[in-house]
């Protein structure tokens, strides 16, 4: 093979070669790793953003009421003082409806998270069991923010404030805690309209985030990447 | 346009030309990292210019257009990007590896690529991609004539260099 001069022909060849070889490629275990740093960064944000204050709300609430229903269960029994409020049947239903409603809301936390967890705390093995975690992970997120959610939570928790507010008031001697009521009803209403305002904002992104997942994990099965 | 559409527009772009996305990025940037940053760069660039496109030109041209335009922009002010890298979606789309068995010859047309201005770097990435000196100068928004005076320019310029490199010979 003889050598020819050098020509600006040559040099588009080589170039072409690229055409049939790329010099780059997606890093599938790189992504894989960076997909992975995400969706733990995710679940730490949710629980410490989402769950620790829910729980350590909706526990505190059903210990304040608690203390509240063995305050008055003692006080009725003992009736050291005349003026002593008297627990009703109707109070002590309320302060166990209440602490129900407070621990439902942690039940029901407690056990989707575990459920979701379960299949979430492991490296993935692939780049597509990765992307499946992080959309599974995503619609966990979303579940937080669909409009039932907004309402049934605030709701219950309102409902055990109320409640533990109500009996306080009946504790402290005042027999139709009105104020109590009208306030506990105004927090359920400004945190239903706040959750209600902030979702559309946090749903967008994490749907976007979950389009860009998904045309990943499209390009995947197309073996396009 | 709504916004699957621009995505899924934009992702058969990203499958279809990913060659043409990683000549510019090799072309304008010279490290591992700079190079993802301006994958990231002209990846955001392209998705944001999916709306505009009218279908007046070669999608290929129109994704050269703003993938140089965005490298051009970058290399001006690539000491912004070191500080806070945002993909498009929020993911590191731009995790690229060299291929092991690339071409050397390849990697010293680029870097004979990279000693090049901004805009002979474009004009060689168009030329050697093959496109006409009237899509050369639309992209660019220069004259014909002054592309065809670069061009020759040019050519002198990597045939000269390749000599140089290789000898008399390939």
């Amino acid at each position: 093979m003889g050598f020819k001069e050098m020509q600006f022909e040559d040099l588009q060849a080589i170039w072409d070669t690229q055409n049939d070889r790329p010099v780059f490629s997606m890093n599938d275990s790189r992504l894989a790793v960076g997909l992975y740093q995400q969706r733990e960064q995710c679940r730490r944000r949710l629980f410490r953003g989402l769950f620790a204050p829910a729980y350590v709300i909706a526990l505190s609430i059903t210990v304040a009421l608690g203390l509240t229903f063995l305050v008055f269960f003692v006080k009725t029994v003992t009736k050291m003082r005349l003026t002593d409020p008297q627990m009703s049947i109707w109070d002590g239903a309320a302060l166990v409806a209440g602490a129900g409603a407070a621990l439902a809301v942690v039940a029901r936390m407690y056990r989707e998270r575990r459920k979701h967890e379960g299949a979430q705390n492991v490296f993935a093995p692939s780049l597509r069991e990765e992307l499946e975690r992080g959309l599974s992970q995503l619609d966990f997120e979303l579940s937080f923010y669909s409009t039932s959610r907004v309402w049934t939570v605030p709701a219950l928790v309102s409902l055990a404030t109320s409640v533990l507010l109500c009996e306080l008031g009946r504790l402290n001697g005042e027999s139709t805690p009105w104020t109590m009521l009208a306030v506990a009803l105004v927090g359920v209403v400004s945190s239903v309209w706040a959750g209600l305002a902030t979702n559309k904002k946090v749903v967008e992104r994490i749907e976007q985030r979950k389009r860009a997942l998904e045309s990943m994990r499209a390009a995947l099965e197309e073996n396009a990447l | 346009m709504q916004d699957d559409d621009q995505q899924r527009l934009f992702d058969h772009w990203l499958k279809s030309h990913r060659g043409l996305f990683f000549k510019v990025v090799r072309a304008y940037a010279f490290t591992p990292d700079d190079q993802e940053d301006l994958f990231q760069e002209i990846a955001t660039q392209v998705w944001r210019s999916v709306p505009n496109f009218r279908g007046d030109a070669a999608v290929a041209t129109w994704i050269y257009r703003v993938a140089l335009n965005a490298a051009i922009a970058w290399t001006r002010k690539e000491w912004k990007h070191r500080e806070g890298k945002q993909s498009v979606d929020g993911v590191d789309l731009a995790i690229l590896q060299a291929s092991p068995v690339a071409d050397p010859r390849i990697e010293w047309l680029y870097a004979q690529i990279r000693e090049l201005n901004e805009i002979d770097r474009s004009l060689t990435l168009l030329l050697l991609d093959g496109f006409s000196y009237k899509e050369m100068a639309s992209v660019l928004g220069i004259t014909e004539n002054h592309v065809g005076v670069k061009i020759s320019r040019i050519k002198v310029y990597l045939t000269t260099k390749s000599r140089e490199e290789f000898g008399h010979g390939v």
